[in-house]
């Protein structure tokens, strides 16, 4: 095949765009036989065509209505799982095994369980918010009662430092964590939540409340007896 | 349990969350793909990954390297929560019927079936990190098999703007493909 001295730029453009419908043999014959013809005479379109060569044996790997819906979910909620999981993981001795279950249904429920503890049963222990900075406004308080499976902690915040997310933590007298509620800002502040985790209340050191901010979070406060 | 630990236990001196985190990095993707061909339906493939996890995690003290791949005991989990929710579909009128055919055969497992959702995920997960005018033209031209006049029409674009489309969204899927290291 003889070569063209010049390759025309607009040309060779237009070739070029072409490969990927090329490659997927999506051309018209006469669309066909012009990039042939052009690629007898550029070595980068041949380049950039092998470059293509393997991805339509790729894309098999899917059907068509998989590809066309995607088999990818919008977000997998797994996440939510892996903290507390590797908590109680973690906290976990061998001779506890049974524990086990109860944390992951412990993980599991905290995910939801944010509701109102039903009032007037055991008064339970009083812990106070210490800011973790002097200059953070905060008047909150929690209240932690025993409960078979671990403990209920129930929050009652009337002052917060702004954050567009919370999160309490329990700390354990070993430096153990463990999550026991998240929750969103709110308008006007006063707030009253409860969580749940699983450690035992005579376990627990303290409480560790952050704000979370995206990726970023800060701690706000601690809450001692 | 100390021989276990030997044979190199995926939890022993290593943190937790790390392995749970690399677990569902490298296994979560394949595992909703298999589920999902399996099943039919997005909310309970998602439920499967999300309860074979937490199996894992439960039954680490079970996994022996020995015996099987990470990835094949995994998809043996996640097997097994497939067959009881067939199971338990079985009693009722089917409730999806995403794909026909497809949904309704029997996913039968095996090592291949594992390379499969593994491949299929990589796929899925590239094409997914495309714009969706790249996604669509490389639906439109390769899986619906149409060339670039007729997807032009079904997309209401030029054809230029088909073959362009064709080309970057081919271009950019092999970027991703590289980064997955699925193709060098």
């Amino acid at each position: 095949m003889s070569r063209p001295p010049e390759q025309p730029a607009a040309d060779h453009r237009g070739q070029r765009e072409s490969l990927g419908a090329y490659t997927l043999g999506a051309l018209a014959p006469a669309e066909r036989a012009a990039v042939d013809a052009h690629l007898g005479s550029c070595a980068e379109c041949r380049e950039e065509l092998a470059r293509f060569a393997g991805l339509p044996g790729l894309l098999n790997h899917l059907s068509a209505d998989e590809a066309a819906e995607g088999v990818v979910p919008p977000q997998l909620p797994l996440e939510a799982i892996l903290r507390p999981a590797a908590a109680a993981r973690r906290r976990t001795r061998r001779w506890l095994r049974a524990w086990q279950a109860v944390a992951v249904l412990a993980a599991l429920a905290l995910l939801v369980v944010v509701v109102p503890w039903p009032g007037g049963e055991s008064p339970g222990q009083v812990l106070t918010a210490e800011p973790a900075d002097p200059s953070l406004r905060i008047d909150a308080s929690a209240t932690v009662e025993p409960r078979e499976w671990g403990m209920a902690v129930t929050v009652q915040a009337d002052t917060l430092p702004t954050a567009a997310g919370y999160r309490l933590e329990a700390v354990a007298h070993d430096a153990h964590r463990t999550p026991v509620a998240t929750w969103s800002a709110t308008d006007p502040a006063p707030l009253r939540l409860t969580g749940s985790c699983y450690l035992a209340a005579d376990e627990l050191s303290h409480l560790e409340l952050h704000g979370v901010d995206g990726d970023e979070t800060d701690l706000l406060a601690t809450f001692r007896g | 349990m100390g021989e276990h630990a030997a044979a190199g236990d995926p939890l022993a001196g290593t943190e937790t969350g790390a392995w749970l985190r690399a677990l569902h990095e490298s296994y979560a993707g394949p595992l909703f793909v298999f589920a999902y061909r399996a099943l039919g339906d997005r909310a309970t493939a998602e439920e499967v990954v999300q309860d074979t996890v937490v199996r894992a995690w439960q039954h680490a003290d079970r996994f022996d390297p020995s015996r099987a791949s990470l990835g094949t005991w995994l998809f043996a989990i996640a097997r097994n929560r497939i067959i009881d929710e067939r199971r338990r579909r079985g009693a009722r009128p089917r409730e999806v019927t995403l794909e026909g055919a497809e949904v309704t055969a029997a996913a039968p497992f095996d090592a291949e079936s594992l390379d499969r959702a593994v491949e299929a995920w990589q796929v899925a997960d590239a094409l997914s990190r495309l714009s969706a005018d790249h996604r669509a033209a490389i639906v439109e031209c390769h899986y619906r098999g149409r060339t670039v006049r007729e997807a032009a029409e079904r997309l209401g674009v030029p054809e230029g703007t088909v073959k362009s489309r064709l080309f970057y969204g081919l271009r950019a899927l092999r970027v991703v493909l590289e980064e997955q290291g699925v193709v060098e």
